[in-house]
């Protein structure tokens, strides 16, 4: 009797550290291992979606930071990275600004940055709020949950395993993560979903674009960002055509037929998109590494309506853009607000962030 | 009550902080007297002490430690601030991220990372006398460079072959140190004789390194080696059957301790005809060893394979389904897989597996090509369909 009472005790001591566990969202509290801080998104209730491309893995973040943004504001940081290179006691040169995400319920910019160029670089996450004033996210003690990549490079048996999954871009939707990524051997197209709060399901699927000339298909072309919009994923691929695909077809195992509705043209690396709604009319606005901003118009019978681009392309084909000129050098982009967006410039090695009226 | 951190007179004295740390203890580096002793006070000094994952400013010799005892944190910050040194005078940068505390006596100060030997450190005291006659120095410390690993090279280019496909999807650059992230596609060039080829390369921000980044994957962009794509109709591919060219790499190129690379490395190479086709595994010879010897099984490919993947997705097992441990090597420009067991092969049945992931060069793997089939046609490469492996049996005798 008195040993059945000890091993009570004993169990009920196992429990307490669960008490901490979030049983809505799977979070538990300590300090996430992050070993590199990649690609930002923003699930519901604050929570910072962030890809980690060395550990294969997604980190969602509790940042405690759900207070409705009172009024809009014109967020406005120059030298943003020396700024934060100085806060972290380290050089602009030797600090990297790897992706920037706006807090929808707050309106707070954060910014995952690397400190160092090396392997042992560190990451870490600051905060900007509406001052600009610059902050950063302490990650210990914090509410969080992990998800690994199910064909995470493990270590090979017996020997070191080099295969990495770079993550280029990740979104939250409809309860799940969407994660683009490509590897450094293999070249594959595959998008990875996730339940979101994660319960270790991962779906893959393939998805293939159409060639214009000759009337190729391809299957393998990785996407290296992505929005979503009216129950579709809108992709660019690394090989500059800008897709149409239907969430209901993004099913684990299979292939799907993306619609090629845009094609960028040469000499031009898709970077970063939103979507936005400016009176009736919705837009994409797609920052790239040859011209200034794109715009595009965008709605949902015009994407159904465009003819897929599965013959010779001409410049005409696919839905039809305008080039923001005066918005040089963007190297990311996100919603602020319903009116305004916040930008990464970047330009001979200063980067600034900037707010703009949506165009 | 607390006066500012004065900025009238700004004496600059550089500590330079040798030696690397080892193990967990604390350690004084430097230390600067920045207050003559007076009469009724003490001399107050700053040090940078380090362990071997922090750097902490500890300020001594402060008067009035009961009151500062009370402080709290934040208040302490307004005696003691520190800064990166701008290197333009004029720009006044954010204070170093960090904790504050005042124990036994002492200001302390611990950064939130170890210092960086790539910039120096002001510091700055607000006259603890609340005198504003009693005007101290800023200090500025800096860490010596540690020393310095002999410079990194490129060790390896892959495919090894000097002559490759004109749709070749990608290079592998092999160093024989860790490199630094961020500056890749600055430093490689694709060139034909003195002329340069603009933007052959997929520029990627999340850059394509292994692990230790000691091997960078450099993807020719597919909007260019692709057929019918909006990039390729305009300027057509980046390297063209015939053709001489020239893969070079900057010895501007930083290895992780920001060192740049020993030499310009050239890899020369000629470009022949596209390949659209698969690995065919009907045409590849086996060579198989014999019993209790530890010689190699070879697998003799059609075409030139993927190095990486060579050396990761072909897998030898014994007859019970046990992987047989033992070194691959590849040979004849990654036409040849040769694998020695580490123990000698019984008489018995083996296989190599292989995952149908594999490429060729061109990025044609044994599942599908490339570019696959029209759209009229039947799909005869369904990934769905396709088996993930390929199985190569082979008989010890």
């Amino acid at each position: 009797m008195l040993r059945r009472k000890f091993s009570w005790a004993l169990s009920l001591g196992l429990l307490i550290p669960c008490a901490n566990l979030n049983a809505d969202t799977g979070m538990k509290e300590g300090t996430p291992d992050i070993k590199h801080a990649g690609a930002l998104a923003f699930a519901p209730l604050g929570v910072l979606l962030v890809g980690d491309s060395v550990s294969a893995s997604i980190f969602a973040i509790d940042t405690g930071d759900a207070q409705a943004a009172t009024n809009a504001a014109s967020v406005s940081i120059e030298k943003v990275n020396e700024k934060i290179a100085a806060m972290i006691g380290s050089s602009a040169e030797e600090t990297s600004i790897n992706d920037m995400a706006v807090n929808p319920l707050s309106g707070n910019i954060y910014l995952s940055v690397s400190r160092g160029r090396g392997p042992s670089a560190a990451p870490v996450i600051f905060k900007a709020d509406a001052q600009g004033a610059l902050s950063e996210l302490s990650l210990k003690k914090v509410k969080f949950s992990k998800a690994v990549f199910a064909n995470a490079p493990e270590s090979k048996e017996g020997a070191r395993n080099p295969r990495m999954s770079a993550i280029t871009d990740i979104q939250f939707m409809d309860g799940k993560v969407v994660i683009a990524g490509l590897s450094n051997e293999e070249f594959a197209s595959k998008l990875r979903l996730m339940n979101y709060p994660f319960d270790g399901s991962e779906q893959s699927t393939s998805v293939e674009v159409y060639h214009g000339a000759h009337g190729k298909l391809e299957t393998a072309s990785p996407v290296r960002t992505f929005v979503t919009y009216e129950n579709s994923v809108l992709a660019a691929y690394t090989c500059t055509p800008l897709v149409n695909i239907p969430i209901s077809d993004l099913k684990p195992g299979t292939k799907t037929q993306g619609k090629t509705i845009a094609e960028l043209g040469n000499m031009n690396q898709p970077l970063d998109m939103i979507v936005y709604k400016k009176g009736d009319q919705d837009y994409l606005l797609m920052a790239n590494s040859a011209r200034g901003v794109m715009k595009l118009k965008l709605s949902k019978t015009d994407i159904e309506g465009t003819k897929a681009i599965t013959s010779r392309i001409a410049d005409t084909a696919g839905l039809p853009y305008e080039t923001v000129k005066d918005l040089k050098g963007v190297v990311q982009l996100d919603k602020l607000n319903a009116k305004q967006a916040v930008l990464l410039v970047s330009n001979e090695g200063r980067q600034d962030i900037r707010t703009i009226d949506l165009p | 009550m607390l006066s500012p951190p004065p900025i009238a007179l700004v004496v600059l004295l550089s500590v330079l902080i040798g030696g690397n740390l080892r193990g967990q203890e604390e350690r004084t580096l430097a230390k600067v007297s920045v207050q003559s002793q007076r009469a009724g006070t003490s001399a107050i000094s700053v040090e940078l002490r380090e362990t071997s994952n922090a750097s902490i400013f500890a300020v001594l010799g402060l008067p009035n430690a009961d009151r500062l005892r009370t402080l709290d944190a934040d208040q302490l910050s307004k005696l003691l601030t520190i800064r990166v040194q701008p290197r333009q005078g004029d720009v006044v940068l954010p204070t170093l991220l960090g904790t504050y505390s005042f124990v036994d006596g002492e200001l302390l100060f611990q950064s939130r990372f170890p210092l960086s030997e790539s910039v120096r450190y002001q510091v700055e005291l607000a006259s603890p006398l609340d005198d504003p006659k009693q005007i101290l120095p800023s200090l500025l410390f800096s860490t010596h460079p540690k020393p310095k690993l002999p410079a990194a090279s490129v060790s390896a280019v892959y495919p090894s072959s000097d002559v490759l496909p004109e749709n070749l999807l990608k290079f592998y650059v092999h160093f024989t140190a860790p490199m630094s992230r961020g500056e890749a596609y600055q430093r490689i060039h694709l060139m034909q004789g003195s002329r340069e080829i603009k933007s052959p390369f997929l520029e990627l921000g999340e850059e394509l390194w292994d692990i230790e980044q000691t091997r960078f994957t450099l993807l020719v962009h597919p909007g260019l080696v692709k057929r019918g794509i909006k990039p390729r109709e305009d300027t057509g591919p980046p390297m063209s059957s015939g053709n001489e060219y020239l893969l070079q790499i900057d010895s501007d190129w930083r290895s992780a301790d920001r060192q740049t690379l020993a030499a310009t490395f050239v890899k020369k190479f000629r470009v022949a005809d596209a390949d659209y086709q698969q690995p065919n595994p009907t045409m590849w010879k086996i060579g198989t060893p014999k019993a209790n010897t530890t010689d190699p099984v070879t697998l003799t490919f059609d075409e030139s394979l993927d190095h990486a993947m060579l050396n990761r997705v072909l897998v030898v097992r014994g007859p019970s389904g046990d992987r047989v441990e033992g070194d691959a090597t590849l040979e004849q420009h990654e036409t040849r897989w040769s694998f020695k067991p580490d123990k000698p092969w019984k008489s018995d049945g083996y296989r190599v597996e292989i995952a149908t992931n594999l490429e060729d060069v061109a990025g044609n793997s044994l599942a599908r090509p490339f570019e696959t089939k029209r759209v009229d046609e039947p799909d005869k490469s369904d990934e769905a369909k396709v088996a993930s492996q390929m199985v190569v049996e082979f008989l010890v005798q």
